[in-house]
């Protein structure tokens, strides 16, 4: 039968779950034991499973064929890898921009024709935060905002 | 105030202006989420939670349960004319669904398939109500080990429900367990796995923790694929009168759909089992009952194999909603971001939510009953619209939820290292989802978890330090056997297909 030995997204996926319920041990094992047993259980727990799912893999069973590159469709993980890269940034960029834009709204309205209600904040910010991000997605794939969608829904 | 009482004062409340709109609303966004594959109740429900804060405990509830009655009936749209399930119970609807789109039966399909829902959903209910007076006594029987069992259970009963899965699913509920525990122990005092951070002390927030792991990790999905959700397909014209003649078919085939209603309702009362095993064991069963002759029919287009997982797939949410009102023990992870709303909203499921809330109760039983009954009809009126929706493109669907998304993470503290916690529960869900993980684990255990610890404390002072009280009394002995049982028939079947795979290769 194949051996699987590859360092794809699997294989460094379970090392990073060994490492972090190793980590949970280690700080784990300074806390009372009321409040240590938990995580050590749920710890020992996931070791327990990794390894077994990282030897059925080893042994040719299924647990582990998928990989980040493909479960079932063809996308490379270079593309899956930059999407989150970027979906990171512009995210946050687009929070920051929405956040400033949305404070201006809220402290207008606030000043001018609100009382100062924490929900009316969060509804100006998430207006700001909804124009930025899709403002920077549409610039992101190449396309602004006049002649992408708005020019899509403008013109049918 | 006697039973009669109550329900007439929830049925005024859902009738207010603002209830209404409420409830329309969950109805809509429900149907919207709903038919979008991959998005889902589960997703819907944590988006909105943030948005349901400054609301009143009822009408949060109304909206909730709008969102909840109406995900699985718009499902079924797609699966009939995309051969695309909206949500994964509506899978076994494609297997007859679509065969009878491609022979111009499509309406008659979705008629077919969103009046069984309704029934499906009205029936489930009818199950909750029965079982009110009942649930109350059997929880007064459990105490903090039982409670301690029955966390254990739920978390091993819903990673076997995921089948070949079973490890995978473990390795989740554990990392879900472990990021509960960071932060301030109740007992204890001490703060744990912080790092130095003091957004940590209160530990990570159930709200960005659940949207990052299903909001953001589906859009990070859909935005790596690109394009929009369905990519063809035979968009089947829906013709409006061989609708409303598919919405007799239910009446018509009642045994099939009380027969599906019933396991609906019966599996969705198992905690972790879910509609997806309710959907096929109804379809299952309708196929094995068929006569001999229609057997044959089933798979390619026989309307009975639409009405049958349909129906079970609306009654289970009736069904879930007993342990997870009763013990406070989800049964799915929709039910896992719907405990979190009551709890946000100063409700405790347990024994005491019977008897302290029991207005909010009926008035949820009123809303899921209205909500499943005005979800099937905006169904059978607009489904060729409702599938349009798959076509909408990733770049216009993506920023549109994420902005949601990560302003619900912020909006309920004011804290943005709760958008920064969403985001990177975001990768690691997507992570986790690439790599076939199934992730409902995940807010199991972080609901799970703190009952679990708290009642593992109870356990150990009732016991004095000792284990042994675990199998003193009956329920816990017969909780205790239902956990040791799981576990075997996972070995069992490990060991066993394993062994019957090689001696076949040799």
């Amino acid at each position: 039968m194949e051996q699987k030995s590859r360092f794809d997204g699997f294989t460094i996926t379970m090392l990073a779950m060994l490492a972090l319920a190793g980590l949970t041990i280690y700080f784990g094992m300074d806390y009372k034991p009321i409040s240590r047993f938990l995580p050590i259980a749920a710890s020992i727990l996931m070791i327990v499973c990794v390894l077994w799912l990282m030897y059925d893999r080893a042994k040719g069973g299924d647990a582990g064929e998928k990989s980040l590159s493909g479960e079932g469709d063809d996308i490379p993980a270079t593309q899956i890898w930059q999407s989150i890269f970027w979906i990171s940034i512009f995210a946050a960029i687009a929070f920051f921009l929405g956040f400033i834009v949305g404070s201006g709204i809220y402290t207008f309205f606030s000043l001018y024709v609100w009382g100062k209600r924490s929900i009316r904040h969060a509804l100006a910010i998430s207006g700001g935060l909804a124009i930025s991000i899709y403002v920077l997605f549409n610039m992101l794939l190449g396309k602004t905002l006049y002649n992408g969608v708005l020019f899509d829904l403008l013109m049918g | 105030m006697d039973t009669l009482a109550i329900i007439a004062t929830a049925w005024s409340d859902l009738l207010q202006p603002w209830s209404m709109f409420y409830l329309i609303l969950g109805v809509v966004i429900g149907l919207v989420f709903g038919v979008l594959p991959g998005l889902g109740g589960t997703t819907a429900l944590a988006l909105l939670i943030p948005f349901s804060i400054g609301m009143t405990a009822s009408d949060a509830i109304i909206l909730m349960a709008g969102v909840m009655a109406s995900t699985p009936t718009s499902g079924a749209v797609t699966a009939i004319l995309l051969n695309t399930p909206g949500t994964a119970p509506n899978a076994a609807t494609t297997l007859d669904g679509y065969p009878l789109a491609k022979q111009g039966k499509a309406g008659l399909a979705i008629g077919a398939a969103s009046m069984a829902s309704g029934v499906g959903g009205i029936l489930g209910i009818i199950f909750l109500i029965a079982m009110i007076p009942i649930t109350r006594e059997i929880v007064l029987m459990f105490g903090p080990p039982e409670f301690f069992l029955l966390t254990i259970l739920g978390l091993i009963s819903v990673s076997l429900s995921t089948g070949a899965k079973f490890l995978k699913s473990l390795v989740v509920g554990a990392f879900g367990v472990i990021v509960s525990c960071v932060g301030y122990h109740f007992v204890t005092g001490e703060i744990r796995f912080s790092g130095g951070l003091d957004y940590l002390w209160d530990g990570f927030k159930l709200v960005p923790a659940m949207i990052g792991f299903f909001a953001v990790s589906e859009m990070i999905n859909l935005w790596a694929k690109g394009g929009s959700i369905s990519e063809g397909g035979d968009m089947a014209k829906v013709n409006l009168k061989q609708v409303l003649q598919g919405c007799w078919l239910p009446f018509k085939h009642w045994s099939v759909t009380l027969r599906g209603s019933a396991i609906g309702t019966g599996v969705g009362a198992l905690p972790g089992v879910g509609g997806t095993v309710a959907a096929f064991m109804a379809y299952t069963l309708a196929v094995a009952s068929a006569k001999p002759a229609d057997r044959e029919s089933f798979g390619q287009g026989n309307i009975i194999g639409v009405i049958a997982p349909e129906a079970s797939n609306n009654a289970k949410e009736g069904g879930a909603l007993v342990p997870t009102l009763a013990f406070g023990i989800p049964g799915s992870a929709e039910m896992a971001v719907f405990l979190s709303v009551l709890v946000l909203h100063g409700m405790v499921p347990g024994p005491t939510i019977m008897t302290e809330s029991i207005d909010i109760i009926w008035i949820l039983i009123l809303a899921t009953v209205v909500s499943g009954i005005l979800a099937s009809a905006i169904t059978i009126l607009t489904a060729s619209s409702m599938a349009k929706l798959t076509f909408v493109d990733s770049k216009t669907l993506v920023p549109v939820v994420l902005a949601f998304a990560l302003i619900g993470s912020y909006s309920l503290n004011n804290e943005f290292l709760d958008v920064v916690a969403a985001l990177g529960f975001g990768v690691i869900g997507f992570i986790f989802m690439r790599l076939g993980f199934p992730r409902i684990s995940f807010p199991l255990a972080l609901v799970l978890a703190p009952i679990m610890e708290t009642s593992y404390y109870q356990t150990m002072k009732i016991g004095d330090g000792s284990l042994g009280i675990l199998f003193d009394r009956t329920p816990s002995i017969v909780i205790f056997a239902c956990i040791i049982g799981c576990l075997l028939y996972f070995l069992k079947g490990f060991v066993f297909d394993r062994s019957v795979a090689s001696s076949a290769n040799s």
